[in-house]
């Protein structure tokens, strides 16, 4: 539970890098920690853009369809490449799964290491140990289930911050930005006390009540494009929502100590909740057991201590459907494996 | 989007929780690295943590007070409850018991001890009735030892229930421990667990790191158990409160030896001397300094003290007049 030393360090990614080319021709159970953290290694992998990594994505077939955290990527613009070995490939957008907040993709392949999965795999009990996959050994992290597996209850999305209210002038263009709140996605997208907002997702704003109902019908987590006015120039902004939480408890230390937090941390069918504080940059790698097998997939990053992972039965069944539709519809068209990529900002997301 | 008093009333209830939070923007801090843990020692950590835990988490509770919520651990089957003195503040306060299974009961505060953050709460008794509870540790605890934390962080959510951490010990001091459960505020309070099940610290504060996390030890409970029971408020080196001895003084394992007598205090007048071993006050042993502090605090100043002192292996009795603090 402590960091590691860096001799042990360069070890671990020695036996990463050897396990990567003995796993596909083993299904033993693991023997070691190190040697479960190199295998979960290799099936889990890095998402980059021309900014650089942004996350990962866990190998569900050995024909090579992923998933990972869909939210998290929804706003990035370009392309994605995945990064395979030493190749760095683009990854077909499949389908989203918006209700678990999964995004599919697809990268050629025919044996690639996958993790194993069961779509009616049980849940994980209070104290059982997981561990939580990175696309290196060495990112591998350790924790237990800390409280009850249960749903997270929808609440609505918001942007942190406080409004003027500018009914007192008809006559004034837009709404005034009175207060930002710390750690919010306002701060986040770099907006100010003073800004003018002109336009919310599309539409002009003229009262508070214009911006709260332009906020409130996209989810938590989801992507709101903005133009505001700044000292008489006009600027385009865009930010992912976070939910009310922060608004109900802006203080909420938990929420920036020792790291990012998740921007969509509720909604979700089912949750199991673990002491393992992630880097919100491992969401959508693949949590498991002891024994190495696929307990669910991390998706939130809660507080300064709490992930969330949807357990495989979350959304097994709906992967698997989506994967053998994916799959017949390619063997209908005849289409290559490596035809062009859409941006993931582009891939079919909720209204 | 709006804005309203509860903003200012969470950041009070939630500061109020934490006696110290130190600021971190760690860029990418995460815990619970793997290191070299073998799988077999892993799977009997964890049938030793489930093994008791429905057990202790019938014994944890969450502690509602007018300020906010904090956690706490039954350790008799009267209802007596271990937590952190910062969640209540001062004696004979009511406060509402939550159990695990929602049920909710009265309690009283009893004494609390503000140096080390232990406090005392009792629920008010029904003829007959046994509550949950668990036991405080008293054998040895080393740094690298398996334990496991439980409370209500954030405050109490019913569908979540209460959360579970598991770490090490990584320091043991005399009235703190640290470990790497980690804690927020609503688990201040809380009981930390060694795998027997018994209670070996009690959640008192955080720091920046993921590893900065503070536990009362079951030490200042002990020492102070009698007065903690009476309801006393044991404030730190008893400034503003007591007759004043002027003495510097520590624990021997004899009784308390006198380190230094300030010039014009009641221990100069009394003829206490440098090396002298404090072996009883008023008759009642002194086998450690706070012992011999919470003593000479529930003493006003002006009162008469006897003392016991070992002098170069003579027993020397003496009688102090306690002067007041300037």
């Amino acid at each position: 539970m402590i960091r590691r030393s860096g001799r042990a360090t360069l070890m671990a990614i020695a036996v990463s890098l050897f396990l990567a080319a003995a796993v596909t021709t083993t299904r033993a159970a693991s023997e070691s920690l190190q040697q479960l953290v190199g295998e979960g290694a290799s099936r889990v992998l890095g998402i980059y853009s021309a900014d650089g990594r942004l996350g990962v994505a866990t190998t569900v077939t050995e024909d090579g369809y992923l998933v990972t955290k869909h939210s998290d990527l929804a706003r990035v613009e370009g392309f994605l490449e995945v990064k395979v070995g030493r190749r760095y490939i683009q990854p077909r957008v499949v389908d989203v799964l918006p209700e678990v907040d999964l995004l599919v993709l697809k990268i050629p392949g025919k044996a690639l290491p996958s993790v194993t999965w069961e779509a009616d795999a049980r849940s994980a009990e209070m104290g059982q140990w997981l561990v939580s996959m990175g696309a290196a050994a060495e990112e591998a992290a350790l924790g237990v289930v800390s409280a009850r597996t249960r749903q997270i209850a929808a609440k609505k999305a918001a942007l942190g911050i406080e409004l003027m209210n500018s009914e007192r002038d008809p006559t004034a263009q837009g709404v005034t930005i009175a207060r930002v709140f710390p750690a919010s996605p306002a701060e986040r997208c770099g907006l100010l006390p003073r800004d003018i907002l002109l336009v919310v997702h599309g539409k002009e704003v003229s009262s508070p009540r214009d911006v709260i109902a332009a906020i409130t019908a996209l989810p938590p987590g989801g992507v709101l494009e903005l133009e505001i006015a700044r000292a008489g120039r006009r600027l385009r902004k865009t930010a992912s929502l976070s939910d009310t939480s922060i608004l109900e408890a802006p203080f909420d230390f938990g929420r920036y100590l020792n790291g990012r937090t998740s921007l969509r941390n509720v909604d979700f069918p089912e949750v199991i909740q673990h002491d393992t504080a992630i880097d919100p940059a491992l969401l959508g790698g693949a949590l498991v057991d002891l024994e190495g097998r696929l307990v669910g997939i991390n998706i939130a990053r809660v507080n300064r201590f709490t992930t969330f992972a949807l357990p495989v039965r979350t959304f097994g069944k709906a992967l698997e459907a989506v994967i053998e539709a994916d799959r017949a519809s390619r063997r209908g068209l005849g289409v290559s494996l490596l035809s062009p990529a859409g941006p993931v900002g582009s891939a079919k997301s909720r209204p | 989007m709006h804005c309203s008093f509860r903003s200012f009333y969470w950041f009070t209830s939630t500061a109020l929780w934490l006696l110290c939070v130190v600021w971190s923007y760690a860029p990418d801090a995460t815990a619970g690295l793997v290191r070299d843990e073998s799988l077999a020692e892993l799977r009997d950590v964890q049938q030793r943590v489930q093994a008791g835990l429905d057990r202790s988490i019938a014994a944890t509770v969450a502690v509602q007070s007018p300020f906010g919520v904090g956690s706490g651990v039954v350790v008799n089957a009267d209802g007596l409850i271990l937590t952190a003195a910062h969640v209540f503040s001062k004696p004979g306060k009511e406060v509402d018991v939550i159990f695990s299974d929602g049920s909710t009961v009265k309690a009283t505060t009893l004494g609390l001890h503000e140096q080390s953050d232990a406090g005392l709460i009792q629920i008010e008794q029904s003829a007959d009735q046994e509550w949950p509870f668990v036991e405080m540790d008293s054998g040895p605890l080393d740094e690298g030892d398996w334990c496991f934390a439980l409370g209500h962080p954030g405050g109490v959510d019913e569908q979540r229930g209460i959360v579970l951490r598991v770490g090490r010990v990584l320091e043991n001091r005399r009235y703190k421990v640290k470990s790497d459960c980690e804690l927020l505020s609503g688990d201040s309070g809380g009981p930390l667990f060694n795998l027997a099940g018994k209670v070996i610290g009690i959640h008192s504060f955080i720091g920046g790191e993921f590893s900065d996390n503070y536990h009362v030890s079951m030490e200042p409970f002990r020492s102070h158990w009698a007065a903690m029971l009476d309801r006393k408020l044991i404030t730190r080196s008893g400034h503003g409160q007591g007759g004043f001895l002027g003495v510097g003084s520590s624990s021997h394992p004899d009784g308390v030896i006198i380190r230094k007598v300030l010039e014009g205090t009641a221990a100069r007048r009394a003829g206490i001397q440098v090396g002298d071993i404090v072996t009883t006050v008023d008759g009642q042993p002194v086998r450690e300094y706070g012992t011999f502090n919470d003593i000479l605090k529930q003493k006003a100043p002006g009162e008469k003290v006897d003392f016991t002192v070992l002098r170069q292996e003579e027993t020397v009795k003496l009688t102090v007049q306690l002067g007041e603090r300037k």
